[in-house]
This record gives C-alpha cells, sequence and structure tokens, in this order.
C-alpha cells in the first residue's frame, strides 16, 4: 500500500450519515441506506455507478451487506463485510482505498452500521484464564493508564475532565452526534464516577449508527464531472497492530506512535503539519496520550496544550472536532468511516458551526480491540 | 476455558504453575497453558512458579458496575508477576489508600472459604 496510493489517487467524493444514536429497535438497514443515500447524493453519484461495497460492522452479525444493499439496487457489485472491532469501519475504509488503488474498481463504497448488543469477544473463547475478571475490560485498562498518566505527569483529575469538555461541546455543535450538550469541567467531574478517575461524561456511550464515504480514482472523477474541491485524497493507509511492550510504554500507546508514524511518513509530512487529527476517544485518557503518540503534542505536553486550547477548533490541530467518540459516539461499525466523513467536511468548509479553519492535512486514526491499528492521512484538494 | 465469567480458575493451588518458561528464549508468559511462548512462539515451555515476589505497579478502584457479579467499589491492580509480565488482578484491600506503588504483594485465595478458584493479591506486610 505504501507507494500505491501515491501512483494512484483517491478521493472521498461523497459522504453520507445517519446520527448516532442510542439503541432502538430501527432496523439496521434503515440506518445504513440512510448513510449510503446521502453520500451518493452528496457525490452525485447513482447507485450502479458503485462497483464495490465493504460494509464495517461488529455486532449485526453474518453477511449483513447484501441484505441492507439489495434494496438500493440488486446490481452484481462485490460486497465485502468487515469486522475489525472498533476499527471495522476504518478496515472497511481502507479496503476501499486498496481496490481503487489498485486499479480493480473506480468507485467503492465503504459503509459502517452497527446495532448494540449481538456482539461477542473471542478474547473469552481463546481457551485461557485471566487473573482478574476485568482483564478484558477497556474502562479499567484505560483507567490505569489513565492514574499512571496523571501521576507520573504530576497532574490533577480536572486534565482528563477538559477532554470531555472539550468533546461533549464540540458534539453539541454536530448534528449526528449522539450527545448534543455541552458539560462544564464542574459537571463532567461530577458526574458518577467508573474506574479509576475516569467519571461516566469521560466515557463515550453505546449507541448505533452509520456512516459512508464514497471513494474514487482521478480518472472516474474526471469521467463522472465530480468536483475535485470537494474531494479530499486519500494519501496514506497503514495497519498494524500490538507488539509485546517494552520498558514502561504501554504497548497500544506503542501501537499508536508506530502506526501514525508510518502513515505520516507514506504521506511525507510531519506530525506538526496536521490542522486535524480524529482519534480514538473512548476514554478520555486516550486522546491525551495518543495526541502525544501521533506526535500532535510533545511527549507529557498533551494535557497542558489541551488546558491552552491547542487542540480545540480554532487551535493548533483540531482533535476529535466531530466531538469524538466521547461526544459524538462509538457504534463501532460506523465510527471509523465516520472520522472520514469529519475529516471531509472540514476541508470543504461545510462544517457549519464547528468548523475548524484551514483545514488542509488531516489524520484519522482509530484502534479495535485486541488490540490493532488503522491510520489514513488526508489532503484537501485545490 | 474459564469456570466462571466472574472468577478466573487459578487458585493457590495453581502457584506452583502459573507461569510458563520458554526453553528457547528465556521469556516468561501467562497463563502457563499459553499455546506458545509471546515472544518467540516456541511451544517448548515449562510450567513454573512466580520467580519473584510480586509487585505492585498500578492500581486503581473500580466504582461502576461493569463487570456481572463483581460488586463495587473493587480495587484493581497491575501486579508484575515475572520480570515483563504485568497482569491485571484484584487486590485483597477494602480501601486502596493501603496501596503504594511497587509494594511487594502475595497472592492469595478469592476468599478466606475458597481456596481453589481465583487469586487475589495483598501487601505482603499483611501476611499472618
Ligand atoms: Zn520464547
Amino acid at each position: 500500500m505504501s507507494r500505491l496510493l501515491q501512483e494512484r489517487a483517491v478521493h472521498v467524493v461523497g459522504i453520507g450519515m445517519h446520527p448516532y444514536q442510542f439503541p432502538s429497535e430501527t432496523p439496521y438497514v434503515h440506518l445504513g441506506l440512510t448513510a449510503i443515500r446521502e453520500a451518493l447524493k452528496d457525490a452525485g453519484l447513482q447507485w450502479p455507478q458503485v462497483q464495490a461495497a465493504f460494509v464495517g460492522t461488529a455486532a449485526i452479525g453474518m453477511a449483513a451487506g447484501r441484505v441492507m444493499l439489495r434494496h438500493l439496487g440488486s446490481t452484481g457489485l462485490s460486497v465485502t463485510q468487515v469486522e475489525n472491532a472498533s476499527a471495522s469501519g476504518s478496515s472497511a475504509f481502507r479496503l476501499a482505498c486498496q481496490a481503487v488503488a489498485s486499479g480493480e474498481h473506480e468507485v467503492v463504497l465503504a459503509v459502517g452500521v452497527d446495532k448494540t448488543g449481538h456482539a461477542r469477544r473471542a478474547s473469552g473463547s481463546d481457551g485461557l484464564s485471566t487473573l482478574s475478571p476485568t482483564s478484558n475490560l477497556p474502562v479499567a485498562k484505560f483507567a490505569l493508564l489513565a492514574r499512571r498518566y496523571l501521576r507520573d505527569g504530576e497532574l490533577d483529575v480536572e486534565a482528563l475532565a477538559r477532554v470531555a469538555v472539550k468533546n461533549h461541546g464540540n458534539a453539541a455543535l454536530n448534528p449526528y452526534a449522539q450527545f448534543r450538550k455541552p458539560r462544564t469541567l464542574e459537571q463532567v467531574l461530577a458526574s458518577p464516577k467508573v474506574a479509576g478517575d475516569l467519571t461516566v461524561q469521560q466515557c463515550c456511550p453505546r449507541g448505533e449508527g452509520a456512516a459512508a464515504v464514497i471513494v474514487a480514482s482521478a480518472a472516474a472523477m474526471a469521467r463522472l464531472g465530480l468536483a475535485r474541491a470537494r474531494s479530499p485524497r486519500v494519501i496514506a493507509s497503514v495497519s498494524t497492530s500490538e507488539k509485546l511492550g517494552r520498558g514502561d510504554v504501554p504497548p497500544i500507546v506503542d501501537m499508536v506512535r508506530e502506526s501514525s508514524l508510518a502513515a505520516l511518513e507514506q504521506a511525507g509530512i510531519g506530525a506538526r503539519d496536521l490542522d486535524m487529527v480524529e482519534l480514538h476517544d473512548a476514554f478520555s485518557i486516550e486522546e491525551i496520550v495518543y495526541g502525544e503518540a501521533i506526535g500532535v503534542c510533545q511527549t507529557g505536553e498533551g494535557a497542558h496544550d489541551l488546558a491552552r486550547g491547542d487542540t480545540a477548533i480554532g487551535g493548533r490541530c483540531a482533535v476529535n472536532a466531530s466531538g469524538g467518540l466521547i461526544g459524538m459516539g462509538h457504534p463501532i461499525g460506523p465510527t471509523g468511516v465516520g472520522q472520514i466523513a469529519e475529516i471531509t467536511r472540514q476541508m470543504r468548509g461545510e462544517a457549519t458551526g464547528r468548523q475548524h479553519p484551514g483545514t488542509r492535512l488531516a489524520m484519522a486514526h482509530m484502534i479495535g480491540l485486541g488490540s490493532v491499528a488503522i491510520a489514513h492521512v488526508l489532503q484537501k484538494t485545490d | 476455558m474459564t469456570t466462571s465469567s466472574l472468577m478466573p480458575a487459578w487458585g493457590v493451588d495453581h502457584l506452583p504453575t502459573l507461569l510458563a518458561h520458554c526453553r528457547q528464549c528465556g521469556t516468561y508468559t501467562f497463563p502457563s497453558n499459553a499455546w506458545s511462548c509471546r515472544a518467540c512462539g516456541a511451544d517448548t515451555l515449562d510450567k513454573v512458579p512466580m520467580p519473584q515476589t510480586p509487585v505492585l505497579r498500578n492500581f486503581i478502584t473500580l466504582h461502576g458496575d461493569v463487570v456481572p457479579g463483581l460488586t463495587p467499589p473493587v480495587v484493581v491492580g497491575e501486579v508484575e508477576i515475572a520480570p515483563g509480565v504485568v497482569e491485571e488482578a484484584l487486590i485483597a484491600v477494602d480501601d486502596e489508600s493501603r496501596l503504594t506503588l511497587d509494594m511487594p504483594m502475595e497472592a492469595i485465595g478469592a476468599d478466606p472459604a475458597d481456596t481453589q478458584r481465583g487469586l487475589r493479591f495483598r501487601p505482603l506486610e499483611a501476611q499472618g
């Protein structure tokens, strides 16, 4: 993949969303079709022009794609379901980009759609026992990471809570977000404690929704008359997984550092060139440590940069302008695709009410349980 | 397989064979019935006890009702049970204020009435 995206340009030509929401009786097909129809309309494309679809989902069940997509017309397109835990949508997007970059297809859909409640984790079926019933519980893992970060940096709990204040504030400006209420520092801190220093307002909600993105080759854009200025180019795509820990750096943080560095190298830019990052803030601490690992902030400076407003909309590098997982929501399958939609919207200057000015280079970085990491870099097209 | 979603199968009777030690590269792996060495992938493993006094490297209190059957508040720690092997474990104290970083620990059974299933850790000085 490392040179494919440089050799054959892949552009995001259409985006669509079904708002993230609390679990409901709405069938997933309705969620997914809403996002896909919006993306088709946004791109100015008809369904028969889409040659392949990658469907990111973790909890709906086997073969969710064709059951949903047939309602758009049985065109015979390639359909592949992608499950990669929280990175399912990001992986679907990566495969869509590869399908175009490889020359196999010219117009490809990546759609993430999910409902809660039916996912089963393989970690409980590996035949091995853990020491603690919390061992596969993300909130415990990240509460421990948060405690370590606060202790090492001699920081107080407000440092964590400010992530939630920023992201709930951004989400309040995002019509697709699950949470639409700004929260004060006092409210975030006063919400019930879940684990360690993490309060409930610093944890992403359970929810459902859909996000769709259509990617196309430059040749297809020219042939179909699609607007280049509305279609950011994907200039890096990287997929990695966790290695064994080394020293005091948690393996997941090392994974974020290595995957984002590889993506930046592929894009030919530095972390300080990024105007915007959408990343996996399932828990507040993650945004701070991953921001440092990506290089948006210096090591140990993440909480200070946040407090100064450097990672706010309008700051040096907007982190989670969408509201992130904490504010916009984390329906699993859609999350990574929704990140691409947000970045595209921002690069077009269409993020009304939460527009980060001058967004030209942005990273979408997602983590999936296990852990795996998927990183993409997008560049505004003139 | 785990015998219960609440409490893992490891008990004090498993302490002599808690970890796997790799004959190829010397790395310790938990648990001892792991499919292979976590570092090199070799399956030439010996079952061994903890090669050191376990050490508490980090800890928090779980406040929320996040594990079915586990009644909060519960103290959860990261315990180094062998060089490079740091595992989450339940810490048998009522209150995390009794704990300090890097304190030596000892493994005990799940509770006084049941030493056959589940391991918890407590500060070593609490012994006796
Ligand atoms: Zn080995």
